[in-house]
C-alpha cells in the first residue's frame, strides 16, 4: 500500500467521524440580541456593566468586536461553569465594590451606566505605568486569606475586572468567526515548514 | 478488537496479558504473533482506534468551555488535574475519576492514569530515547540500588525492532550516553531552535542539542493502518491518522490480525493465583466491572503490564501460603524502590530576532539536550550523581500572551491578531536514585468500590535530586544566555512538584541478579515463579533520565519472545 492509498482509505473512516454531531458552542447557538438572553450567573448590574467592559476591552473596528460575538453571554456561562464557589463569591464582591466606586464618582447606579462613564472608571484601573502594573499583579498573585482589609477592595475589583478581561479574550479569540475569518486557519497542516516569511501567513495561526 | 463470543466461554489460554498500554500492547502483539492464544485483560472500557477518539477533530469553538475544565469536573479529577494540562475538555476522558478510583498519600504522589484500552499510550509524551551502557552500569558503579541483570547489548536488538515498528524520527549522533537508533528523518528545527543548537555548541565547548526523537511517522516507510504525522499537534486526543504510535493504532490491531487475541475490557485483574503443586502461577482472577462477577482465567504464561504501580499492587495482593507478603516477594523488595523523573525546573526567554519569520504546521516536539553531566571524569559534578536531559522548543506566542496583562482596546486587538514574539523554553528531566524506603503499600481499611485494597504512596525526592535541580536550573539559564536571548528566567517549582508528576513512575518489582534483593530476573520473570513476567515500568532497576516508554517496549518484546520460545520448547517435550 503506498501513501496515497493509505490516505484514501483513512479518508473513508474519517468521514464517518466527521459526520457525527459535534458540540455546538454557545456563541453559535445564540444569534439574538444581547437583551434576549438570561444570565445564569451575573446579577442584573453585572450583566449590564459586562456588556460595556467587553466593548471597552475588544471594541469593533474593521474586525468584529466582542459584542458582535456575544462574548458577554460566554463570560456569564464560563463564570458559572468553571469558577469555584469561592472565586464566584470574589467576582460578585468585586463587582459590588466596582459599583460603589461608580456610584461615588459618577453619582449613578452601575445598572444604568453608559459606556463612556464605565470607560473612565476602567481606565483608572488599567492605564498604569509598569511599576503600578507590577504591583497589581503582585497583589493578584496572593490568595484571598493573605489580603488585608485595606487591600481587599482593590483586590476584588481587579479579580472581577481581570476575570472579565481574560474570559473576553478567550471567548473572542477561540470563536469560530475569528478563528476562521480573521486568524490564519490550518486545522490539518499535513507538512511542516520550519522557517518561512511571516508575509506568507499573514495574521497569527488560529492554533 | 472484538471480544469474541465463542472465546468468552473459554477460560484457559496459553497466555494472559494484564493491561493494554504501551507494554501490554507489545506483549499482546509478540505473544499472538508467536502463535500463543492470548487473553488480554483491560480494567477499563474499550477504545477503538479512530472511532473512540471523541475530540480528535474538534476546534476550540466546538468545545462548550473552549477546552477549559468545569468546576464540577475538577472536583471529580482533583488529583488528575495536578498536571495542569491533562483534564481539559479535549482529554479529560483519558484520565480517571479520582472519586471513583481513590488512592492514599502518606506523602503527595501524583498518580496520573487512564482506565481504558490503550491506557497512557494514547496520551504519552512520545519522546523515545534509548538507555545507554552507562545507565545499565550506574547502580553497580555508585552502589545505589542493585545491579541491572542486563547490559545494553542485551536490549539493543530489541530497541532496533521496536523503533522500526513504531516509527521514531530523529538524528543519530553517535553519543555514548544516547545510543543511535533506527531513526527516520527528523522534524526540522525552526530558526530559533537552530540558532540555539549552533550557539550553545560554539559557546559551551561543543555541548550537543538535537532534534527531539519522537514516535511519529516521518519518511516513506509503510506502517500498516497508519500514515505520516500531519502536524496537528493534537496528539493527546488520539490521532485519526495514527501519526504517532499507540497500542490502539498499532500493536493491538497487529495482535488482532493474528486471530490469536481475545481482548476483554472491563476486567479488573486482582490476583495472580499460585499453584503449590507446579510452583507456578495457574491463572488470573478478575472482577467483571459491569456484571460484578468474579472469574478465573487459566494460563500457562502471565504478563503483568498493568503499569508500574498497578502491576506491583496486583503482585502484592496475590497472597498465598508460599507468598504471604505478595507473589514473588521473597526479597521484601516488592513495592519498594519507586522512582519517577523530576521536572518543573528549567528556563525560558524571549527572542528578539527573526521577527519576520514564522512556520507552517504545529510541530509536536522541538529539541532534546542529551545528558552532559557525570559521563566521565571530565564531566563529573561535585554535588550529585547521575544526570539529566532537557526537552524544549521555540515558537511564536499567540493571543494568550496577553491573558495576564492589563492592556485593552483597539490596539490590543490589532496586536493580538498578529504573531507574537518568539519565546524559547527548556525544561529538565532528572534521574532519581532508587531508594528502598520509597515505597507503596496496600491499605485494606480503605477498600475501593470493588472491595480491593487501595494503594498508599510513601515516596519522596531526596538530597541528590535536590542538588541536581540546582544544576538543571543554572545550566538552563547558562545555555539561553549563551545564545544571547533576552529576559532569561530560570525556575524551579519544587514547591508545586511531587513524584509522579513526570508520569514516569517506575520500580516496585525491580529486575536484579540476586533473588534475595530483587523481584525479577534478567528475562523479567518473577525469580521464584517463572511463568509470571513483569515488563512494564515496575521492572526498572534504575530510572536513568530518558523518557522510559521505549525501554518498556523493548524489554517487553524481549521477554515475550523469550516466553514464547520457552512455551514452544515445553510443549514439544
Amino acid at each position: 500500500m503506498n501513501r496515497r492509498e493509505a490516505l484514501k482509505g483513512l479518508g473513508l473512516s474519517m468521514g464517518y467521524v466527521i459526520a457525527a454531531p459535534t458540540a455546538i458552542g454557545v456563541l453559535q447557538s445564540c444569534s439574538g440580541k444581547e437583551e434576549s438572553w438570561t444570565s445564569v450567573f451575573f446579577t442584573e448590574d453585572e450583566k449590564h456593566v459586562v456588556k460595556h467592559l467587553v466593548d471597552i476591552i475588544l471594541p469593533a473596528t474593521d474586525t468584529p468586536g466582542g459584542l458582535d460575538l456575544n462574548v458577554p453571554q460566554f463570560v456569564d456561562m464560563m463564570c458559572n461553569d468553571t469558577l469555584k464557589e469561592s472565586d464566584k463569591e470574589l467576582f460578585h464582591q468585586g463587582s459590588r465594590f466596582f459599583a460603589n466606586e461608580y456610584q461615588q464618582r459618577v453619582k449613578k447606579d452601575l445598572g444604568k451606566s453608559n459606556k463612556e462613564d464605565v470607560k473612565q472608571l476602567f481606565s483608572l484601573y488599567f492605564d498604569l505605568d509598569q511599576a503600578e502594573q507590577d504591583q497589581v499583579k503582585l497583589l493578584q498573585s496572593r490568595s484571598v486569606e493573605n489580603v488585608s482589609g485595606e487591600d481587599m477592595k482593590n483586590f476584588t475589583i481587579y479579580k472581577f475586572l481581570l476575570m472579565v478581561r481574560s474570559l473576553t479574550l478567550l471567548g473572542y479569540f477561540t470563536s469560530e468567526k475569528i478563528g476562521k475569518e480573521v486568524l490564519s486557519f490550518d486545522p490539518i497542516p499535513g507538512a511542516y515548514k520550519a522557517c518561512i516569511p511571516v508575509s506568507e501567513v499573514g495574521n497569527a495561526w488560529t492554533i | 478488537m472484538k471480544a469474541e463470543q465463542e472465546n468468552e466461554k473459554l477460560t484457559s489460554y496459553d497466555a494472559i496479558v494484564i493491561g493494554t498500554g504501551i507494554s501490554g500492547g507489545w506483549a499482546a502483539k509478540e505473544l499472538c504473533e508467536n502463535g500463543l492464544k492470548t487473553l488480554v485483560l483491560e480494567r477499563g472500557r474499550m477504545v477503538k482506534h479512530i472511532i473512540d477518539y471523541p475530540t480528535m477533530y474538534k476546534e476550540d469553538w466546538d468545545f462548550k468551555h473552549r477546552n477549559k475544565i468545569t468546576a464540577d469536573q475538577e472536583e471529580r479529577q482533583k488529583k488528575q488535574s495536578r498536571t495542569g494540562y491533562t483534564t481539559e475538555e479535549e482529554s479529560k476522558h483519558w484520565f480517571v475519576d479520582d472519586i471513583d478510583h481513590p488512592y492514599n498519600e502518606t506523602k503527595r504522589f501524583d498518580w496520573m492514569r487512564g482506565y481504558h484500552v490503550g491506557g497512557r499510550s494514547i496520551t504519552w509524551g512520545r519522546h523515545s530515547y534509548r538507555l545507554s551502557e552507562m545507565d545499565f552500569e550506574a547502580n553497580k558503579k555508585d552502589g545505589y540500588g542493585v545491579d541491572w541483570p542486563i547490559r545494553y547489548k542485551d536490549i539493543a536488538p530489541w530497541y532496533d525492532r521496536v523503533e522500526e515498528y513504531i516509527g521514531v524520527c530523529g538524528k543519530n549522533l553517535g553519543l555514548a550516553q544516547l545510543p543511535d537508533g533506527k531513526l527516520t528523518e527528523p522534524m526540522q528545527l525552526n530558526c530559533v531552535e537552530a540558532d540555539l543548537v549552533d550557539r550553545v555548541a560554539e559557546k559551551m565547548d561543543g555541548r550537543v542539542i538535537t532534534h527531539a526523537r519522537i514516535a511519529h511517522i516521518t519518511g516513506d516507510k509503510i506502517h500498516e493502518g497508519r500514515v505520516k504525522c500531519q502536524f496537528r499537534d493534537r496528539c493527546i486526543r488520539g490521532c485519526p491518522f495514527g501519526g504517532y504510535f499507540s497500542s490502539n493504532a498499532s500493536t493491538l490491531p497487529a495482535a488482532e490480525r493474528t486471530g490469536n487475541m481475545t481482548i476483554r475490557p472491563n476486567s479488573i485483574a486482582y490476583e495472580i493465583v499460585y499453584d503449590e503443586q507446579s510452583k507456578k502461577a495457574s491463572g488470573v482472577r478478575i472482577i467483571d466491572a459491569e456484571t460484578k462477577e468474579t472469574i478465573f482465567f487459566e494460563a500457562k504464561i502471565i504478563f503483568c503490564c498493568a503499569s508500574a504501580i498497578a502491576s506491583t499492587a496486583i503482585l502484592m495482593q496475590s497472597k498465598s501460603d508460599r507468598f504471604p507478603n505478595g507473589l514473588g516477594n521473597d526479597s521484601g523488595e516488592l513495592g519498594h524502590n519507586i522512582m519517577d523523573h523530576q521536572l518543573s525546573v528549567g528556563a525560558y526567554a524571549t527572542v528578539n530576532e527573526h521577527q519576520d519569520k514564522y512556520y507552517k504546521g504545529r510541530k509536536p516536539a522541538g529539541i532534546y539536550i542529551p545528558r552532559f553531566r557525570n559521563l566521565d571524569e571530565d564531566s563529573k559534578h561535585p554535588d550529585f550523581l547521575r544526570g539529566y536531559g532537557y526537552q524544549g522548543s521555540a515558537s511564536r506566542v499567540n493571543w494568550r500572551r496577553a491573558i495576564s496583562e492589563l492592556s485593552y482596546g483597539e490596539d490590543l486587538k490589532e496586536e493580538l491578531i498578529k504573531p507574537g514574539p518568539w519565546v524559547i523554553g527548556i525544561s529538565g528531566f532528572g534521574e532519581c536514585l532508587p531508594y528502598h524506603e520509597n515505597k507503596i503499600s496496600l491499605n485494606y481499611d480503605k477498600p475501593d468500590q470493588w472491595g480491593l485494597p487501595t494503594v498508599d504512596f510513601d515516596v519522596e525526592f531526596k538530597e541528590n535530586e535536590k542538588l541536581m535541580r540546582n544544576d538543571i536550573k543554572a545550566q538552563a539559564v547558562a545555555m539561553l544566555e549563551a545564545a544571547g536571548y533576552d529576559n532569561v528566567v530560570g525556575y524551579d517549582h519544587l514547591d508545586k512538584f511531587a513524584p509522579g508528576l513526570a508520569i514516569h513512575e517506575m520500580g516496585g518489582a525491580r529486575m536484579g541478579r540476586d533473588p534475595k534483593t530483587s523481584v525479577l530476573n534478567k528475562y523479567n520473570q518473577v525469580h521464584a515463579v517463572t511463568n509470571v513476567y513483569v515488563t512494564d515500568g515496575a521492572c526498572m532497576t534504575s530510572s536513568a533520565c530518558q523518557n522510559p516508554s521505549l525501554t518498556y517496549m523493548a524489554i517487553t518484546a524481549r521477554a515475550a519472545n523469550y516466553a514464547a520460545k520457552e512455551f514452544k520448547k515445553n510443549n514439544k517435550s
